[in-house]
């Protein structure tokens, strides 16, 4: 069966193990004042965790992006229940609304948070007007904007994985362990959500990839001021033309969600039913 | 319908496409006419738009070649991308406008063919402090304060007002452009612009509470003004005079600190495909009438001493005579990359203080 | 047919699904009203409203063009990201168990390497390769990036499925290949439509290595970063205005023409 690795694997080499052999190359080069030399040093990789600032920024963006997997997983689940009781028809609309904010570019979708969630938006303007508040809340440019914005739109990948492997259980195990005299919370929690568990790792390591690579909306949302290691290695690449150290902070990141996400897929294979 | 033949036409069908795809044909780099082709980054929104209409429009038509752009996102052409390119031996374009800070990266990094300055006749007539080894310096504009004339009823006249605690949380600044704001907290608070050091970041931490926000495009920093929601930050004189005429209550002071000019060097890459021709148009862009025309429609002055300013117009422009570039603040771009990295990262660990 | 206790939680579920329906759904409410606003710039509400911005999009070449070639390129690399992602998720479920989160993490990892260095690096293959501005080239980089997802959401599909039926198939006579066709693969449609969706999403909003890649051949993603850097105006919300009512357009009439009837039905 492994050979139906090959056609991924075939592609992977051109445009992924090359490019990625290069980056690990210049992750050893020198920079300095604007030129990268190649060579072999391991200070980019020192840097990273010495000089005080980027260790501090790693610490972040895995902190935000626990965060944000660990909303997305709890307000998504209900949603991929309610997808699963309800009708094809239903079932069809709600998915459409649950991919309704990826229909739309990412700077789009913060103008509009922008708009309800800015100071003199939408929400602040009725929160003032219904006399709940006295002063605008600060919504945004901070780490909040910043988490809101990403659950918005990462939801659905976190939904759709779980709804799949909701699919998947057999509804009679769950009606004979409540003809048992289990209550209906408990069946859920020690027959459903187990069950759910491949749908679980599968949406939280999408999530959690995905949210460790944002570098968009926090310049938005976040007003810069919510700084992440991909908005470090953007800036390294565009404004400082460094590239000793923009690859070696990429390899860093690379090894650092590979290990979780590997470690997540270890996690989710337990759960796996029994043939 | 069944599901498995649903699957098989799927599978069909991408194959076919994939062929397709394969089978299309593509852009020919090396055309019959390249000797009358050029490729040139622009700006975008109005400016390039301005560029298209005023610069290139009339030199195409008048030497009966065609003119290419590719458009830049923001101020900054894609130099990584562009040094990938120059590395492979193909840039894309012959003609790439940078800014001050890109044009000291390039030239270390060898990017940039050298301009025979006898070769460039319309140099005689630039001021010589804007004319690099590279390409001259062109769209030059300075950096002052726009403030809402509404909210704010006298206008600022000091850079220090950003710290009026009466602004709070209504205050910005340019993230992308974060090596200019450290030179104006020196500006203000020593009254040179470097050294950058312990006491630039505690003034930069007492102005925090002012701070709503860091902009990186013009486009935010536009709509936060629009909005109401900044009522002052350092912006390009151009930009505001633009909003202004739009109706939009806002106005441009020069400090009284001193103001930043900076300007965008128009070079040509090594081993673009048509060096004769794309010096041929810088040089015509050089000229009184393109450079007047842009400074009348953008408010960016020109480095072109021909070029007269009418009181207003001079008065928006700023930098309309030499006497009054002599008031602008002096930068130098080779320490501002040479120190890059090190204040980069003092301005993040401040960011998340 | 719920009991009482399955009713009231049933309830709840449904509210809470409400809530986070409202909050997924409200920022394209305010987009959607915006796309419709007369001015030049973007504020809420409008002050006044017109179909200026649709006008705008549908005469400009540009955005016709990009569009289409986003869709094209999307369009493309969906069925051939399932087809080799689901193949290599086949491969790491019923292949050997030594090296598997190995080839896991290596499956995954275009996902995971930040695009603007990823970005660079294609770029460098491509230039020798003289694979930029091109199709063919939009296509194997987006390929790359989506495979991922179908290695995912597919595998998480064959961890939950019982492998029982297909067992039963290939007692019955049938070749590995014809279970796996047969049985196999609709029982994990799920997982299949789940990875094509976030294949073709992912496909249509890549900006940064087709921004590398792009010197005529502008996808849509680049058009919109293109026109947003100077000015902030009216006519992208009109783009996804477009996209939000086309696809609420292709669900009515999807939903009333019943097509969904068979294919929502997912359990055996």
């Amino acid at each position: 069966m492994l050979w139906l690795l090959l056609p991924s694997a075939t592609l992977y080499v051109v445009t992924f193990v090359i490019p990625l052999a290069i980056v690990i190359v210049f992750s050893f080069a020198s920079y300095r004042a604007g030129v990268t030399t190649l060579g072999l040093s391991l200070d980019n990789y020192r840097a990273i965790f010495h000089d005080g600032v980027t260790f501090g920024i790693f610490a972040h963006t895995i902190r935000l992006a626990i965060v944000i997997t660990a909303a997305c997983l709890v307000v998504g689940y209900p949603v991929a229940i309610a997808m699963r009781r309800a009708r094809p028809r239903g079932r069809l609309v709600l998915l459409v609304l649950i991919v309704s904010p990826l229909l739309t570019s990412v700077i789009v979708r913060n103008v509009a948070w922008l708009l309800i969630l800015g100071r003199t938006g939408l929400l602040n303007r009725a929160l003032l007007d219904l006399g709940l508040i006295s002063a605008p809340l600060r919504l945004m440019y901070n780490d909040l904007g910043v988490v809101v914005a990403v659950v918005h739109v990462y939801l659905s990948f976190m939904i759709l994985p779980i709804f799949a492997s909701l699919s998947a259980i057999e509804p009679s195990i769950e009606e004979s362990a409540m003809s048992l005299g289990a209550p209906a919370w408990r069946t859920f929690l020690q027959v459903t959500l187990p069950l759910s568990l491949p749908g679980i790792i599968a949406g939280s390591t999408i999530v959690f990839i995905l949210a460790m690579g944002i570098y968009l909306t926090p310049v938005i949302m976040g007003g810069n001021f919510v700084v992440t290691v991909p908005m470090v290695i953007t800036d390294l690449v565009h404004n400082q033309f460094n590239w000793a150290n923009a690859s070696a902070l990429a390899v860093v990141l690379l090894f650092v969600i590979g290990a979780a996400a590997s470690a997540l897929n270890a996690l989710g294979r337990r759960g796996r039913v029994p043939s | 319908m069944d599901r498995a033949g649903v699957t098989r036409r799927r599978v069909l069908i991408s194959a076919s496409a994939a062929t397709a795809a394969l089978a299309l044909p593509f852009i020919k780099r090396a055309g019959a006419a390249e000797d009358k082709r050029l490729v040139v980054y622009n700006f975008d929104g109005v400016l390039g738009q301005a560029v298209k209409d005023l610069w290139i429009a009339p030199f195409a038509k008048k030497n009966g070649v065609t003119i290419d752009t590719i458009t830049m996102t923001g101020s900054s052409p894609p130099m990584a991308k562009i040094k990938a390119e120059i590395d492979a031996g193909r840039p894309d374009a012959d003609v790439i406008p940078m800014q001050l800070t890109d044009h000291v990266f390039a030239t270390r990094n060898n990017m940039l063919q050298t301009i025979d300055r006898g070769g460039m006749p319309e140099y005689a007539n630039l001021y010589p402090q804007f004319i690099t080894d590279n390409g001259p310096g062109l769209i030059i504009w300075c950096y002052g304060l726009a403030y809402n004339t509404e909210k704010i009823k006298t206008p600022p006249t000091s850079w220090r007002d950003l710290w009026n605690p009466a602004y709070k949380s209504k205050v910005a600044l340019n993230e992308a452009l974060f090596e200019q704001a450290l030179q104006m907290v020196n500006l203000t608070f020593t009254g040179k612009p470097t050294p950058v050091d312990d006491a630039t970041f505690k003034h930069l931490g007492d102005l925090k509470p002012n701070l709503l926000t860091l902009w990186t495009t013009g486009a935010q920093a536009e709509q936060l003004l629009r909005t109401g929601e900044v009522w002052i930050t350092p912006l390009w004189n151009g930009r505001v005079f633009t909003l202004k005429d739009q109706g939009v209550p806002l106005d441009f002071v020069v400090p009284k600190e001193g103001f930043f000019v900076r300007y965008d060097p128009y070079c040509i890459p090594k081993g673009a495909r048509n060096p004769g021709l794309a010096k041929e148009w810088v040089n015509f862009i050089c000229n009184e009438a393109p450079q007047r025309e842009l400074a009348e429609k953008l408010y960016y002055a020109s480095p072109n001493k021909l070029v007269r300013y009418p009181p207003e117009l001079a008065k928006r422009v700023v930098v309309s005579s030499p006497e009054v570039l002599k008031k602008a603040v002096t930068e130098d771009f080779a320490a501002i990359v040479d120190h890059l990295a090190e204040w980069r990262q003092r301005w993040d660990a401040w960011k998340q203080s | 047919m719920m009991e009482r206790a399955e009713y009231r939680r049933g309830r709840l579920v449904s509210f809470l699904t409400a809530l986070t329906l409202i909050f997924l759904v409200a920022p394209l409410v305010v987009l959607l009203m915006q796309s419709f606003t007369a001015e030049s710039y973007l504020a809420f509400p409008p002050a006044s409203y017109g179909i200026r911005w649709y006008r705008h999009i549908f005469s400009d070449d540009e955005w016709q063009r990009a569009i289409l070639l986003s869709l094209g390129i999307a369009a493309t690399v969906t069925p051939l990201s399932l087809g080799f992602g689901t193949a290599a998720a086949l491969a790491l479920d019923r292949g050997p168990l030594r090296g598997r989160r190995a080839f896991y993490t290596v499956l995954i990892s275009p996902m995971i390497l930040p695009g603007v260095v990823l970005g660079l690096g294609i770029l460098r293959v491509f230039l020798w390769l003289d694979l930029t501005d091109r199709f063919l080239g939009f296509a194997l980089a987006h390929l790359t990036i989506t495979i991922p997802y179908a290695v995912i959401t597919v595998g998480a599909s064959l961890a939950s499925f019982d492998r029982s039926a297909e067992e039963a198939a290939r007692s019955l006579g049938a070749s590995p290949w014809r279970a796996v066709w047969h049985v196999t693969l609709p029982m994990i449609r799920p997982g299949l439509v789940g990875g094509g969706i976030f294949a073709f999403i992912t496909s249509f909003d890549e900006f940064i290595i087709t921004y590398f890649l792009a010197t005529y051949h502008l996808t849509l993603p680049i058009q919109i970063f293109n026109s947003l850097s100077y000015q902030l105006d009216p006519s992208i919300a009109a783009v996804s205005g477009l996209t939000i009512m086309i696809t609420a357009l292709l669900t009515t009439v999807l939903v009333f023409r019943g097509q969904v009837a068979s294919g929502g039905r997912v359990l055996r």
